[in-house]
């Protein structure tokens, strides 16, 4: 069948009509009838076609004829595809980088593709590298901690404590006592330079990880571990986040804190969690025998000052009372002065008796002793024996 | 040109083929070179669209130029001193010389790991037992070596590393540093027995304290209380004296001042819940003397 098919098409005759002006004229002119009897004209008589052989040809120049318009709307296809393959969006937590034959098409800032709508010639002419620029990453230390699954830290529980801890599974740091603790920090990041983090480093996140380890390990060699889990949390993670900022700028691992910065938690071990307990019980006793003693302090001075306050007045008190007496006195002196010089001794009674009314109204208990009729002297014979004195009773309200 | 499109099938694919056969991109980060009938040829080829001859002509070997995380093994070394630690050094390395790497490692980066972790090994080993570990762990910032002995590390890993395997040690750090198992153990112990002695000695401090801080309290009201009377004496004084002057007036009669003063005495002393025991002397109750008397005969007292 192949042969003759190829008979057909590439006859002497066929080749002439070949050269149409194109190819769909090429096309109708292979068809049967007027055509074919024209051709035939000036040349040896060929041998007569069978109306079979004709229907043939004529099925397969159809045939080749779709054949040639599917390869022609594939091709169109394939082509509209491979450009609009290269379209591609850029989120907006990110950024793209154009690579053009694998290297970058620009430097800085330039070889950034901000989010949106882009179009770039498809792999191998171009690739797009998206990098989440705008994301927060997280690092969480990994050698500072004791093993806690999932499940347990879902339910808020910690697996036994052994007696020693194994290097392969539970992570710790040494403090400057030479002491024991457990620290976990968390630390989250901004991608700062795309083009560095994506071409710089195989895993920039590892590296940041490490260097976060290392920054547990070189702070807590500092402080000791009062200092860091209880009276400088402060200094400690400041020291941390001071170790992870030099040693990123020094590696240049292309990324920035984010200003929530890191969280740090640093524990005594659990084998010895009683004893620090203790500790600070103690602690708390000590700050409160303290506390006490100053509020029994204040309390003291504070009463003292008043005594104080009360000892000065009173001595003012004194001091104006034996002025204004002594000044009195002598008035009352002067203004006596000339009634006693003029009559003594009546002066004198009259005074005397005044003063007498006076006593007597205030005495609050008088013994008359009348003389005998014989003359003879009184004998007071006085039992001092007296009850002491009840106090008052409180008045009601 | 019979079919212009098969012409043109046929010049994308003899385009495609050649363009394989005889170009090739370096990506950003990677760092390649070229061998020529198996010989390698000098510099590294820079990212972008190069040209090459086919295969078997040259050969394109590229290799990752990204920094490479990697981390030896958690184990013992000893110190100056003789303290076994536990120490795990992390290194951040690059394919430098793609050449001398491709020559040491025919196998690829995993052979680099192999021997990569030796060098650490014994840059860590000889680095820890150059120091006490007192250089590890100090409360005094000026003794602690830490980033120093990190430092000997890299120098040393550093040169062997790109001069015998043309790879690049960028950094190197200490990721964790342990005590053995065993030694854990003991060190929980002396913890506890610290934090006994901590208790104790919190107790102890309290007690001290408060007692100082009440002590000088004490202190202090005793000598605001003497300032106080010290003072009020000394107003009491100045009155004294200023009294004084008003009391020259009384030498004008003594006689008078007396019984004024007496009287006055009198008065103040029966106001203090005072008993009287009086008889017919005292005046007024003298005008009484005689109303009961017997009358005695003459000349008898």
């Amino acid at each position: 069948m192949s042969d003759h098919d190829h008979s057909h098409s590439h006859g002497p005759n066929d080749h002439s009509h070949s050269h149409g002006p194109g190819p769909d004229d090429h096309a109708h002119s292979h068809g049967p009838g007027v055509e074919h009897h024209h051709h035939d004209a000036g040349a040896p008589d060929p041998a007569p076609e069978s109306p079979i052989e004709d229907s043939s040809t004529q099925a397969l120049s159809d045939a080749l004829k779709s054949s040639f318009v599917v390869v022609r709307v594939v091709m169109a296809g394939l082509i509209i595809l491979f450009f609009v393959s290269g379209i591609f969006t850029v989120g907006p937590q990110e950024v793209a980088i154009k690579l053009l034959f694998g290297a970058p098409t620009g430097t800085g800032d330039a070889a950034l593709l901000k989010p949106g709508l882009h179009w770039s010639f498809p792999f191998p002419v171009n690739e797009i590298v998206k990098i989440p620029r705008g994301q927060v990453h997280t690092v969480v230390s990994s050698v500072g901690w004791y093993p806690v699954t999932p499940q347990q830290e879902l339910a808020g529980q910690e697996p036994p404590a052994g007696g020693t801890l194994n290097p392969a599974a539970d992570g710790y740091t040494l403090t400057a006592d030479g002491n024991i603790m457990h620290v976990k920090a968390t630390l989250r990041y901004y991608i700062s330079d795309p083009v560095a983090y994506a071409f710089e480093f195989v895993a920039v996140s590892n590296l940041v990880q490490d260097a976060l380890n290392n920054a547990l390990h070189h702070a807590s060699v500092q402080f000791t571990v009062d200092k860091a889990t209880r009276q400088d949390i402060a200094g400690f993670k400041e020291r941390l986040m001071g170790r992870v900022q030099q040693l990123v700028t020094a590696h240049g691992l292309s990324i920035e804190f984010d200003p929530r910065g890191c969280d740090v938690l640093a524990i005594p071990p659990r084998q010895v969690k009683a004893a620090f307990d203790a500790v600070l019980e103690a602690e708390n006793d000590k700050r409160k025998a303290i506390n006490t003693a100053q509020g029994d302090a204040n309390t003291t001075l504070t009463k003292a000052q008043a005594e104080a306050d009360a000892i000065k007045n009173g001595g003012r008190a004194d001091a104006t009372r034996i002025v204004q007496s002594a000044k009195a006195d002598a008035d009352y002196f002067l203004a006596r002065l000339p009634e006693f010089n003029s009559n003594q001794q009546l002066f004198r009674d009259r005074r005397l008796t005044e003063t007498m009314a006076v006593v007597l109204g205030n005495a609050q208990e008088k013994y008359f002793l009348v003389e005998r009729a014989d003359g003879t002297p009184r004998e007071l014979r006085i039992l001092l024996n007296r009850e002491p004195l009840k106090a008052a009773a409180p008045k009601q309200p | 040109m019979r079919n212009p499109v098969t012409f043109a099938v046929g010049l994308v694919i003899l385009i495609i083929f050649g363009s394989i056969s005889f170009f090739f991109q370096v990506r950003q980060n990677e760092v390649a070179f070229l061998t020529t009938f198996g010989k390698a040829d000098e510099g590294v080829i820079k990212p972008g669209l190069r040209f090459k001859l086919p295969w078997p002509i040259q050969k394109v070997h590229r290799f990752d130029a990204r920094v490479h995380n990697f981390e030896g093994k958690f184990e013992e070394v000893q110190t100056r001193d003789q303290r076994n630690v536990l120490a795990l050094v992390y290194v951040g390395w690059r394919v430098a010389d793609p050449q001398k790497f491709n020559r040491s490692f025919p196998g690829g980066v995993d052979d680099a790991k192999r021997d990569l972790e030796n060098l650490v090994r014994s840059a860590k080993n000889a680095a820890v037992g150059r120091h006490d570990f007192s250089d590890f762990i100090n409360t005094d910032p000026a003794q602690l070596k830490f980033e120093a002995i990190e430092k000997e590390m890299l120098d040393q890993i550093a040169p062997n590393a790109k001069e015998k395997f043309g790879m690049e040690v960028k950094f190197l750090g200490i990721k964790r540093l342990g005590f053995p198992e065993s030694v854990t153990q003991k060190v929980f112990e002396r913890m506890k027995e610290e934090r006994q002695r901590l208790v104790k000695q919190f107790e102890g401090e309290g007690d001290r304290e408060a007692n100082i801080i009440r002590s000088e309290a004490d202190r202090k009201r005793s000598e605001l209380l003497a300032k106080a009377e010290a003072e009020a004496t000394t107003l009491r004084g100045q009155a004294e004296a200023e009294a004084a002057k008003a009391y020259k007036t009384l030498e004008q009669n003594p006689e008078l001042a007396v019984f004024l003063q007496k009287l006055a005495s009198m008065e103040q002393v029966s106001k203090e819940r005072a008993t009287l025991i009086l008889d017919q002397n005292t005046p007024p109750f003298d005008l009484l003397r005689g109303t009961n008397s017997i009358v005695r005969p003459a000349g008898k007292k």
